[in-house]
């Protein structure tokens, strides 16, 4: 039963909306402003000025809705003499999802008048 | 006094910046434990890399310590997500449920309406029997011969029509057919309630798995395999639904021939009288 469950998840990976916080709006914001660049969780933390604790929820829930796609850095740790880091990029789904929020929202490029 | 104040906060702050890193290791590991178990070897590597790539111990420590309650939200996204989907199954079967029962209650009424137009049938029959029976004696009676001729021609056609009408549709064979049909409803009727009930029971089970949501006792892992055993269980309820076998429509086909094959021919047999 638990494998026949496991299978649904994998044809089931459009899912609803995610909540559009403000925390989620800066990330998505950050991931639009330059949709052919991929980041890592440090990288956004370091960018939107959020922690990690914050970060990573956001960016696996919307890998989970197919916003966001994920992969492992292609490289050997020994030899970059640190450990290999997720890095996350805008599908084509996020970046529509995205600047329908932005427009709907009415906040150009996801820039919120109070903290722009 | 003042040097030896210096020299132990110095060892102090020394000390601090050598266990520091540990604690933070000691919080994200911390963390990790409380995702589900199929997340955590994805979580560590990810979010030890991350720790790594912060400039100083201070920093690594104030996000180390923002990971709190980092797998809380993280599984609660993930079971609103499953409770939805959940949702949305119990929906479906429920509107197949209604689907069927409608569809049962169809089948119901056209059998009711069959039957009775069958003993209408039948009841003409015999009255159009009678009724040339009669006709059949007086032909023997009338002087005319003219006349005695046309009366038994329609006698013949009669004869012949219902000789056409009793062997193309037998009266055994709707009996029969009416009786498999109503054994046909009442089993699957009685399968549609004990189905119902699944449902019933596994809305209950969504429901208590609802309540555990969030319950620091309960391990994510645990409710996900409750949750998994809930959507197998809907999906085989879905399954059960959407099977071909309820009811039967080839049946009811069947009769509706055989009353239209009688209709037909009681049609070709009443122009006789007159």
């Amino acid at each position: 039963m638990q494998v026949n469950f496991k299978i649904k998840k994998e044809f089931s990976m459009v899912e609803k909306d995610p909540r559009l916080s403000h925390h989620v709006l800066r990330v998505l914001r950050l991931f639009a402003a330059q949709p052919a660049l991929s980041l890592a969780g440090s990288d956004v933390s370091k960018q939107t000025g959020m922690l990690s604790g914050t970060i990573y929820p956001i960016l696996m829930r919307l890998e989970r809705v197919g916003w966001l796609s994920s992969q492992w850095e292609n490289l050997d740790p020994r030899d970059a003499g640190r450990p290999r880091r997720r890095l996350y990029h805008l599908t084509a789904l996020g970046y529509n999802k995205s600047q329908a929020a932005f427009a709907e929202l009415g906040v150009p490029n996801g820039r919120i008048a109070w903290n722009s | 006094m003042e040097l030896v104040i210096s020299v132990v906060v110095g060892v102090l702050i020394v000390e601090a910046y050598v266990w520091l890193p540990k604690v933070s290791e000691w919080l994200i590991e911390r963390a990790v434990q409380r995702v589900r178990s199929e997340d955590q070897d994805r979580c560590r590597e990810e979010w030890k890399a991350g720790l790594d790539a912060l400039p100083n111990t201070a920093i690594k420590l104030a996000h180390a310590l923002s990971y709190h309650g980092t797998a809380r939200r993280i599984n609660a996204d993930f079971f609103e997500n499953e409770l939805t989907e959940i949702n949305a199954l119990i929906k479906e079967c429920d509107h197949k449920h209604s689907g069927l029962v409608v569809r049962f209650g169809a089948w119901k009424e056209s059998l009711g309406r069959l039957t009775r137009q069958w003993l209408d049938l039948l009841l003409s029959r015999q009255e159009l029997g009678l009724a040339f029976s009669g006709l059949k004696a007086r032909v023997m009676e009338v002087p005319n011969e003219e006349v005695a001729s046309s009366f038994q021609k329609a006698v013949t056609t009669f004869e012949t029509a219902a000789e056409t009408f009793d062997n193309l549709a037998s009266a055994s064979a709707f009996d029969l057919l009416a009786a498999l049909l109503t054994v046909s409803i009442d089993r699957s009727t009685e399968r549609l309630n004990h189905v119902k009930g699944l449902i019933l029971r596994s809305s209950e089970k969504r429901d208590q798995v609802t309540a555990l949501l969030g319950h620091r006792d309960v391990s994510p892992d645990m409710l996900d395999t409750l949750l998994g055993e809930l959507a197998s269980d809907l999906h085989t309820v879905k399954d059960i639904y959407e099977d071909d076998n309820w009811g039967d429509d080839d049946s009811l086909r069947e009769l509706k021939r055989i009353m239209a094959v009688r209709e037909g021919a009681e049609r070709s047999a009443t122009p006789g009288v007159s």
